[in-house]
């Protein structure tokens, strides 16, 4: 036998740390469900990954009739469709990522009872995979801006941020820790509450409304900028945003308030998930 | 002897019953206050321990085989081993790569392709995809599904999902594999295949294989060393015929009537017993008398063409007799109404030949599988005082028929 390989099964005593090695060594099944969760989704559908595209398209033309349209809210330079898209691309990606997350026992609880791995993989290729949702999105923003910019020039109020554009790898790393964080905290607290299950959609649908999707940040008065900050979605989809389409404003401070605040809510969630995983195949 | 390569001490596992069933936030905020203000205790948690105390050691390529009844704590030993839950007390010591074969087919997906399935599944496993790649034909071969790696997983038949799974887990590097009741599912020709499989994984990769299975037969074919474990404890370690032999012994010392516990589906089986012609006997049956057998089933809903089957098992884990009830609910089909009820079935005497018996119990809705089965459920001995066994001695084979003869001289 090679180097000497040992496993030392025993009742686990406080906080174990993520065994970020063996996470690493299951890289492949994390790759493989990835694939599983893209094919499955749109196997034997119509339009197949098109309905990446579609979906916010949708809802931009709805909240373009509705907000811009109807209530005439601001939406900035941009034009208001791209900016409701533009916004939706952050926030479709934190959506998806939180409420698969948070179903993690409740759709993949057959998995933990049978097999072994580290547990961690499932949610972190829940948050890898819908990466390429986001990409997609983003791709087609960029296309309608094109679109968009070729027809009006720079009268179209298009006007991507390029020092913004340098910080989306963060906002996209914030957006997967809250997302993931929150999800699999909610996903632990699921296997003692079941009431908590219910919770998750609804608190999404709470969660849009502070979050700059339908307003933009800048629209927000100052006196409650704060409040705003403290969510750590507001920052990466205004960031996101301006990349695409510009008009960003958020403030270096807010976004290290963000950041941190999306690290706290990924460690405590980890940390629940931690304290739960061990006791959840008992339980379910 | 070097260091085992499974090392187990003092392995035990409990669960708090009652205490995960209905718990909800508002009762423990309820509690939280309750508890502040003095007004309510937290009432006394039951601790069930599905595993007290187990200690063995599995030497390098041995194929251990570990046997016991329904319920007896084989599973949760095998789930602390592969590591899906945890200990409550004690260790185990592991020294090479696990891989778990504890349900067939999870990680499958009904919508993925064999193809894509393979690879899914030993990744969970924990395989590299260069090693999967590397093996893949070999698996695919073992698992004779050639013509349909390219078809979704949910038309494979339920045999074809086994020989799947079971053909990923056998390929996987791994110094220990650990199958419970693989065998139970798959087709005759296939166990013999996954028998000969382990025996060669063992004997010429030196790797290490915990075989848990109610197939008596299969453990002793199989496996260099048996384990028992009847109720949580490791009640017997030592070779395969000895283990078995506790095993039957086991429960032909209990009573002639075996309650089994409620079932997990609609409907299920509550009780066994043998009755013998005289109620003396208990479970030591002279050979010549016939007996009964007796059911207590529970419906907690109606259920549609329900039937009992029995098999009587020999202390070889071979299954000598095949007993199916004809559709409870009557001759002209339809419904069995929700309730208990109680089955009879007689065994004639001078039928099975002296030995120590088990018997398989379980109750199917044809042709879909069991909805509630009980392994080697209840036990009997059948006493060589027959005036055949006893002329045929130990040569009575599996059966004796006691049949009219006739004679006549006939011209030479």
């Amino acid at each position: 036998m090679s180097a000497p390989f040992e496993i030392r099964i025993r009742p686990r005593s406080g906080l174990g740390a993520i065994d970020v090695r063996e996470v690493w060594q299951y890289r492949d099944m994390i790759r493989m469900m990835v694939v599983r969760d893209f094919t499955t989704r749109y196997r034997q559908t119509v339009l197949g990954p098109l309905w990446l595209v579609f979906q916010p398209l949708m809802i931009s033309g709805v909240f373009t009739l509705v907000f811009s349209y109807f209530a005439k809210l601001p939406t900035g330079q941009a034009p208001p469709a791209l900016f409701y898209f533009a916004g939706l691309v952050g926030w479709n990606y934190l959506s998806q990522t939180f409420l698969t997350t948070s179903q993690l026992y409740l759709v993949q609880g057959h998995l933990f009872s049978k097999i072994y791995f580290p547990r961690l993989c499932l949610p972190l290729s829940t948050a890898i995979g819908n990466v390429f949702g986001l990409v997609v999105q983003a791709i087609t923003v960029v296309l309608l801006a094109l679109g968009f910019w070729f027809h009006a020039g720079s009268a179209s109020g298009i006007a991507p941020d390029w020092t913004r554009a340098a910080l989306v790898p963060l906002a996209l790393l914030q957006l997967g820790l809250a997302g993931m964080g929150l999800g699999i905290g909610l996903a632990s607290l699921t296997v003692k509450y079941r009431d908590l299950a219910h919770m998750a959609a609804f608190f999404v649908q709470v969660w849009l409304y502070i979050t700059p999707v339908i307003y933009p940040l800048g629209s927000v008065p100052d006196k409650w900028r704060w409040i705003v900050a403290l969510n750590p979605a507001t920052v990466p989809v205004d960031t996101l945003r301006a990349a695409l389409v510009g008009g960003g404003a958020a403030t270096p401070t807010e976004g290290l308030i963000g950041f941190g605040i999306a690290l706290f809510v990924a460690i405590a969630g980890l940390w629940f998930f931690r304290q739960t995983e061990r006791s959840a195949v008992d339980t379910l | 002897m070097s260091t085992p390569i499974i090392e187990v001490r003092g392995l035990s596992k409990h669960y708090e019953l009652g205490r995960w069933s209905f718990r909800t936030l508002q009762e423990d905020i309820r509690r939280l206050f309750g508890a502040s203000s003095g007004y309510e205790k937290i009432g006394v948690q039951r601790r069930f321990w599905a595993l007290e105390d187990v200690s063995f050691d599995v030497a390098k390529g041995e194929v251990l085989g570990i046997i016991g009844h329904n319920g007896a704590g084989k599973s949760t030993l095998c789930k602390l081993l592969s590591r899906i839950t945890e200990p409550s007390v004690g260790e185990a010591i592991l020294r090479g790569r696990t891989a778990s074969l504890l349900e067939v087919g999870t990680g499958f997906h009904p919508d993925l392709t064999g193809r894509e399935n393979i690879f899914l599944n030993g990744t969970i496993l924990g395989m590299r995809r260069a090693e999967i790649r590397a093996q893949f034909d070999e698996i695919v071969a073992f698992a004779e599904v050639e013509k349909f790696l390219d078809t979704p997983a949910r038309r494979y038949s339920s045999g074809m999902q086994v020989r799947l799974a079971f053909a990923v887990a056998a390929h996987l590097r791994a110094e220990i594999l650990i199958a419970d009741e693989v065998l139970a599912v798959g087709d005759l020709e296939f166990q013999k295949k996954c028998i000969g499989k382990m025996k060669s994984v063992a004997e010429k990769e030196g790797r290490t294989v915990l075989f848990v299975s109610h197939n008596l037969g299969a453990v002793q074919g199989l496996c260099g060393r048996a384990i028992l474990i009847d109720r949580g404890r490791l009640a017997f370690d030592g070779r395969p015929e000895e283990t078995i032999r506790h095993y039957v012994k086991a429960r032909s010392e209990g009573s002639a009537r075996v309650d089994l516990p409620p079932p997990e589906g609609p409907a299920g089986l509550r009780a066994i017993e043998v009755v013998p012609e005289d109620p003396e006997f208990g479970i030591d049956l002279p050979g010549e008398s016939p007996f009964r057998l007796r059911m207590v089933s529970e419906f907690s809903e109606p259920l549609r063409g329900p039937r009992l089957d029995l098999s009587i098992v020999n202390h070889l884990g071979q299954r000598v007799l095949t007993l199916r009830s004809p559709d409870l609910a009557g001759e002209g089909g339809g419904d069995l109404a929700a309730g208990r009820y109680e089955h009879e079935v007689e065994i004639p005497g001078n039928l099975l030949a002296p030995g120590e018996y088990t018997v398989d119990a379980a109750l199917h809705q044809p042709p879909a599988p069991p909805i509630d089965q009980h392994r080697h459920a209840l036990s009997f001995r059948i006493l060589p005082t027959s005036p055949l066994a006893q002329l045929l001695g130990k040569d009575a084979g599996l059966i004796l028929g006691d049949y009219p003869w006739k004679e006549r001289a006939v011209a030479a």
